[in-house]
């Protein structure tokens, strides 16, 4: 990582008298955003003069001769000449390759770019769902400012149901948009209108979020721009600020030396540099930090190189994009551009002179007049910049005079449009370089389009942070404990939208939505019903016997779950052992079934690690990421359907071109009737089983299982709606026990996101018939009372009974319903 | 006149109910919404009935189609999926532009989703058929 620079000679330059005048700077600065300034420096090379000769003939003048020189110091004379000679040779070689290295490196310098990534882009149309609140967040996090009217690119204005939208220009995946006027109406959270200046719009997109970049090791980035894109009033500004006499010098400035040096005696200390803006570059880009006489001679041979070869303008625009201007977490804020977006958000040509001069001032020492950080020594800063181009006629007083009396207003660095989001950064890096070359993400400036949906993303950050701090909060000793990991993806594509990888969403550290890899507990049970139900020889209504349990383990030790309650429940229909989640019901089923066709279940269900068929397996005692558990619902979500679970949408190159787009995926691995049969349990546990709290809060048809892990070690929920699948997971790093289970811990977490997001609720299952089943689970033919279940309908005619039939079986233990009737 | 007033109250009911957009997902996805299919060959994608904000992709699809640029025309019907991702109609469409690009095997998962969705309307699933069979 680049140091900041500490070589203006701002605070002198000041006092020093004018060397140009104002009209002059002004030129310059026209000049150099044309880029047309020729670099032609003629070279004048010095008298040479024989300094010695005069006093020596003079002190020969009555003197004896010399004696003839001894063969001694002929000898130390010619080793002094041949040394000077080796010498001159040796800086001849030096300097030829400094002169390859400053070429080489200047020629094809190309920064390495990082791949800029971002979120997917809200889609307008009508009839969309949309709320207003959505809206507002979506816009203030692409960095659109509200002003009334919305009459400059990049702002907003809301009026009761209207908001009018000036969208910027973007290059999108699938061809650049021009900029746009837009008036959207919504209304009961749908969009009802949308218009421009033209007419009715079918559909147009917003520009999507920043989240985050593929850096190389030293995690510069920045924004590319010519110097012909910078603002004249910025170039004047940074020269007169740092290098006066940049249009004038060779590279190296003696009189800035000179000066530079008179202050620090002045001043008992180094305050001042007398570096040029050449040398300032060649420092950082050649350079270490390293302060030394040679490093200082090196630095003022390779500038006078720069010059003799690069014109003035080229070696500016180099500058600009090179210089080093602020820090955001890991990311180091580079150039000009990245620090326009990265402090004011927005582009470098919307700039106001204020906001240039805080810029120009930054150069000095991005940490040092940090604005966020240090604002009065920011502005003080700032101020001595407008100060310096109002001197030089950059400005007028007038000008300078509104400059100055203007706040200090930098947007938020922790606004969504600036800050990263590390667990999905990290997945949609591994998912590029499937590929990609991580070298070309590191440094082609690709654009990855990604799946992220902030709005769900930041839903389920606020969510997890909420329930923890409530969570710690009836536990105080569990302080700081507690982690989670949280994955959204949509039912229908498999695309994730949000992936939270840890408390602290905004660090990059593990990864636990990818890297934990946790026992699953009870949401293994799905893999178990399905196989039942697979086997054609159970449906919900079967009677299931939730008895003691004792099954021998593979090394004949004996397995001998329990039920959460410490409970047995004798018989009980299959759909309530599943809602209830009943441990021992559920063993006892799943080795009825058979241990293999679990097993092949799982696999069926996408799940790609192998499998040990032990009997614990029915319970969960398997190992899993939140990403894997995802992927396995994906398939129950989706019905039936095996999905990747994809972060990546396009992948285009710095110039638009688009190298890669990604669509849905998915081989169908079961019949979608008997994944809805399936779902009919899911729907009863967040009915009335173990996630009722669900359907308490949301009162419509949802799907979900909780699982809590052996000794409470991990708290799972995994559920959807008609739009996402939400697996969230809470537990501890060191894998200690906790008070807490999926319902009390994982639960809320996904309901406050859903609440947030919106739900919708699942279509009524379409392809299943319902009938009656008696009180012993036997199936019953066509208007036969009993219990009433979903069923296939394949399955009604080989087994129904006639209510006769089934009377008579079950003789003796009729219901109090039929007595009743 | 108490009939008219009524009338009137009823009338600017109405066409207060007009004026609400309709969703998506509420659009009814029949064998209309897709485009015509003679001795093999794929109408316009853009033909048939569907909601405004599909209608624009499949026209922006079907300018793809024109130039021979495929992977463009998927990405524009994969922004159609999103929107109506249960639609087969779109679902169809990408499937058929699988094909002319030879994958087959995408074109293939594509067409069984499809028939999820269009389950019940007999033309529908007969049109998915035949381009199951190619």
């Amino acid at each position: 990582m680049s140091s900041p620079n500490n070589n203006s000679g701002a605070d002198s330059d000041k006092k020093a008298p004018k060397r140009r005048s104002p009209t002059a700077q002004k030129s310059a600065a026209a000049s150099a955003s044309n880029g047309k300034k020729s670099a032609t420096v003629t070279r004048k090379s010095a008298p040479k003069t024989t300094k010695a000769a005069a006093p020596t003939a003079k002190k020969s003048q009555g003197t004896p001769p010399p004696p003839p020189p001894t063969k001694k110091s002929t000898h130390w004379r010619r080793l002094f000449v041949l040394g000077s000679l080796a010498a001159v040779l040796l800086f001849g070689i030096w300097l030829v390759y400094l002169d390859a290295k400053v070429r080489a490196e200047f020629d094809g310098k190309k920064w390495a770019l990082p791949a800029k990534v971002y979120a997917r882009p809200l889609t307008l149309y009508p009839g969309k769902s949309l709320s207003a609140e959505q809206l507002r967040a979506e816009l203030q996090w692409a960095d659109y400012i509200r002003s009334s009217g919305a009459s400059r690119v990049g702002s907003y204005d809301e009026r009761g149901e209207r908001w009018f939208i000036y969208r910027r220009a973007f290059p999108f995946w699938d061809g650049a948009e021009v900029t746009r006027r837009l008036t959207v109406r919504i209304h009961d959270g749908h969009i009802t209108e949308l218009t421009d200046g033209q007419g009715d719009v079918a559909l147009v997109r917003l520009e999507p979020q920043y989240i985050g970049g593929i850096f190389p090791a030293h995690n510069e980035d920045r924004e590319l721009i010519k110097l012909s894109e910078a603002p004249a009033q910025l170039v004047a500004a940074l020269v007169v600020t740092e290098d006066k006499a940049y249009f004038d010098h060779w590279g190296v400035s003696a009189r800035g030396i000179a000066r530079a040096m008179m202050a620090n005696m002045r001043a008992g200390g180094m305050v001042q540099g007398g570096s040029t803006l050449t040398q300032q570059l060649v420092k950082n880009f050649f350079l270490t930090s390293e302060r030394s006489l040679q490093r200082k001679i090196q630095e003022a041979l390779m500038a006078l190189l720069l010059e003799r070869h690069y014109s003035k303008e080229e070696i500016l625009q180099a500058y600009l994009n090179e210089v080093y201007l602020g820090q955001a977490g890991r990311r180091a804020i580079h150039g000009f551009g990245l620090a326009s977006r990265f402090y004011f958000g927005k582009p470098l040509n919307e700039l106001q002179t204020s906001e240039i001069a805080m810029l120009v001032g930054l150069v000095k020492g991005a940490s040092f007049y940090n604005p966020r950080r240090n604002p009065e020594r920011a502005k003080e800063r700032r101020d001595l910049v407008l100060g310096l181009m109002e001197e030089n006629g950059i400005i007028s007083t007038a000008e300078r005079i509104r400059a100055q009396g203007q706040s200090l207003e930098t947007a938020s660095p922790r606004r969504a449009g600036q800050r990263e989001y590390p667990a999905f950064l990290e997945l949609a890096k591994d998912q590029l370089q499937r590929n990609y070359r991580l070298a070309d993400l590191q440094s082609e400036g690709l654009h990855i389009f990604t799946t992220l949906d902030p709005w769900v993303q930041h839903a389920v950050e606020d969510a997890a942070a909420n329930q923890l701090s409530l969570l710690e909060r009836r536990q105080p000793e569990l302080r700081d404990q507690l982690e989670t990991a949280a994955v959204i993806t949509s039912v229908d594509g498999g695309e994730i939208r949000a992936l939270l990888g840890s408390r602290k969403a905004e660090f990059f550290g593990f990864n636990r939505a990818i890297a934990a890899q946790r026992s699953i507990g009870s949401l293994a049970k799905p893999a178990v019903y399905l196989a039942a139900l697979e086997s054609g020889r159970y449906h919900w209504g079967s009677l299931l016997d939730d008895g003691p349990v004792t099954v021998a383990g593979p090394s004949e030790q004996l397995w001998q779950p329990k039920n959460y309650d410490h409970q047995s429940h004798g018989e009980v229909p299959m759909i309530d052992a599943l809602a209830r989640s009943y441990n021992q019901a559920t063993a006892r089923l799943g080795m009825q079934v058979g241990l293999q066709n679990v097993v092949a279940e799982f696999a069926k269900l996408g799940v790609e690690q192998p499998l040990p068929p032990y009997p614990s397996l029915l319970l969960g005692a398997i190992s899993m990421s939140p990403l894997e558990v995802a992927h396995m619902y994906q398939t129950i979500a989706s019905q039936g359907f095996v999905m990747p679970l994809r972060t990546i949408e396009a992948v285009t190159t710095a110039s638009g071109e688009t190298l890669s787009s990604y669509a849905i995926q998915g081989e169908q691995a079961y019949d979608p009737n008997m994944i809805q049969w399936l779902r009919y349990g899911l729907e009863q546990v967040a009915e009335r089983g173990t996630a009722k709290a669900l359907g308490e809060s949301f009162g419509i048809r949802l799907a979900a299982k909780t699982g809590t892990s052996d000794d409470q070690r991990d708290a799972w929920l995994a559920g959807f709606d008609n739009r996402h699948l939400g697996v969230i997971w809470v537990g501890r790093d060191d894998n200690k026990p906790m008070p807490f289970t999926g319902s009390s811990a994982a639960l809320p977490i996904w309901r406050d996101t859903f609440k947030r997001v919106g739900v919708e609720p699942l279509l009524p299952a379409s392809g299943l018939v319902n009938a009656a089943v008696d009180e012993r689970g036997v199936l019953l033919g066509d208007n036969c009372r009993g219990s009433i279940y979903p069923f296939l309908p394949e399955r009604l005619d080989s087994t129904a009974k006639p209510c006769e039939a089934a009377a008579q079986e079950s003789k003796g233990k009729r219901s109090w319903l039929d007595w009743l009737f | 006149m108490a009939r008219l007033v009524i009338l009137m109250v009823m009338m600017a009911a109405l066409a207060g109910c007009s004026s609400a957009m309709v969703k998506p997902e509420q659009m009814p996805m029949t064998v209309s919404s897709l485009p015509t299919w003679d001795n093999g060959r794929l109408g316009s994608l853009a033909e048939g009935e569907n909601h405004p904000a599909v209608e624009s992709l499949f026209q922006k699809a079907e300018q793809a189609r024109q130039l021979g640029q495929w992977s463009a025309a998927l990405t524009y019907l994969d922004q159609a999926r999103q929107i109506q991702p249960r639609n087969p109609a779109v679902l169809y469409r990408q499937a058929w532009v699988c094909l002319q690009v030879g994958d087959a095997r995408r074109a293939q998962q594509l067409l069984q989703r499809a028939k999820v969705f269009a389950a019940g309307d007999s033309n529908f699933l007969q049109r998915i058929d035949a381009l199951l069979v190619e």
